[in-house]
């Protein structure tokens, strides 16, 4: 099948008003997009057969001091015309919350679950959103940039370990 | 059974013609110590428990097959309980979430028992230095024979299990480590 992809980019600046950059290479469109036009634009995507949601990831620009502090990242799979779509979002640190998708793609729900785990950013809507890796007696969210990276969280007492120096 | 009496007869026979006071039973019975014997037939049979996490335990099956033939150690039946095994095989990362796991495991073995460490990350974590990872199995359990390596050549397990028979050879039956 043919790409949908610059029928799609030239409906979707109409609807929204805003700036969709087609990646010829990688047969891939591009946009940042506000929170709540999220699910509405993921319901659109999902009725013209972008059918497999590849990844939901999160980056965290406490480094850059990029405001707001966190983007969302979705990745859209068509698997008939193999076009992609990635989808940025922007949320802040104050309101990490973002609409779930987990009722258009149920691969939502691990993938989400994953976020949260070590992003600690929200999905309303969710179903079950707890820890998927960590366990729960966990404290804080490893792969938030002001998480010091060696900082370990054991769920049993450590031995202490001794240099055998005649070994 | 044979065999010995006949050999017996002959010694008699030949102390006996010969004039020599050379004992007759000196070449059917080798004398040791109770402890020695246990440690000779602990370090042949070894039966092992596969604790395998992550990627070395392809290196680990690979070890397992015929072609490096543990069992010419005495080291190759795999007991897929910790009850019945006296040699705890660690091999691959360990995750704080696991320890738990890992320290029933190695308490749910029968005394005497060993344990060997199988590649980088569980000898000291490896290149994983983060808020996951435990820095060695060693942090958790007791460890007798380290096997560096991502993941080690079967030769280096070989000699790690050959290690570890030396270190059984000084095993106390009282209990006590050296």
């Amino acid at each position: 099948m043919p790409t949908l992809l610059p029928e799609l980019k030239k409906i979707l600046e109409d609807t929204y008003g805003q700036e969709f950059i087609i990646n010829e290479a990688l047969k891939e469109l591009y946009a940042f997009v506000d929170k709540n036009n999220l699910f509405s634009l993921m319901e659109k995507f999902s009725t013209i057969h972008f059918d497999f949601l590849m990844d939901v990831t999160a980056v965290d620009y406490l480094l850059q001091n990029k405001k707001p502090r966190f983007e969302v990242v979705y990745h859209l799979f068509h698997t008939k015309t193999y076009d992609r779509i990635r989808i940025k979002v922007p949320v802040t640190e104050e309101i990490p919350e973002v609409a779930s998708v987990y009722p258009i793609w149920k691969t939502a729900y691990f993938l989400e679950r994953e976020v949260w785990d070590l992003y600690g950013i929200k999905f309303t809507g969710h179903p079950d959103l707890r820890r998927i890796l960590l366990y729960e007696e966990f404290v804080g969210f490893p792969l938030r940039k002001d998480y010091y990276i060696r900082d370990e969280q054991p769920l049993i007492g450590l031995r202490e370990v001794e240099a055998n120096p005649t070994v | 059974m044979e065999k010995r009496t006949a050999q017996l007869e002959l010694n008699t026979v030949i102390a006996r013609e010969q004039g020599s006071n050379k004992n007759p039973l000196q070449d059917l019975y080798v004398p040791t110590k109770i402890e020695e014997f246990f440690n000779w037939a602990r370090k042949y049979s070894l039966w092992t428990y596969p604790f395998v996490t992550a990627c070395c335990g392809m290196e680990f099956m690979s070890v397992s097959s015929a072609h490096y033939d543990t069992d010419r150690f005495g080291a190759a039946l795999p007991r897929f309980s910790p009850r019945q095994a006296d040699l705890l095989f660690v091999v691959g990362t360990i995750v704080h979430k696991q320890a738990p796991i890992l320290r029933t495991v190695y308490e749910q073995m029968c005394d005497p028992k060993w344990v060997i460490a199988f590649g980088v990350c569980a000898v000291s974590g490896g290149f994983y230095q983060n808020y996951a990872t435990v820095a060695g199995c060693d942090r958790i359990i007791p460890v007798d024979v380290y096997i560096p390596g991502c993941p080690p050549r079967p030769e280096a397990v070989l000699e790690g299990i050959i290690a570890l028979q030396k270190k059984i050879e000084q095993y106390h039956t009282t209990g006590k480590r050296e």
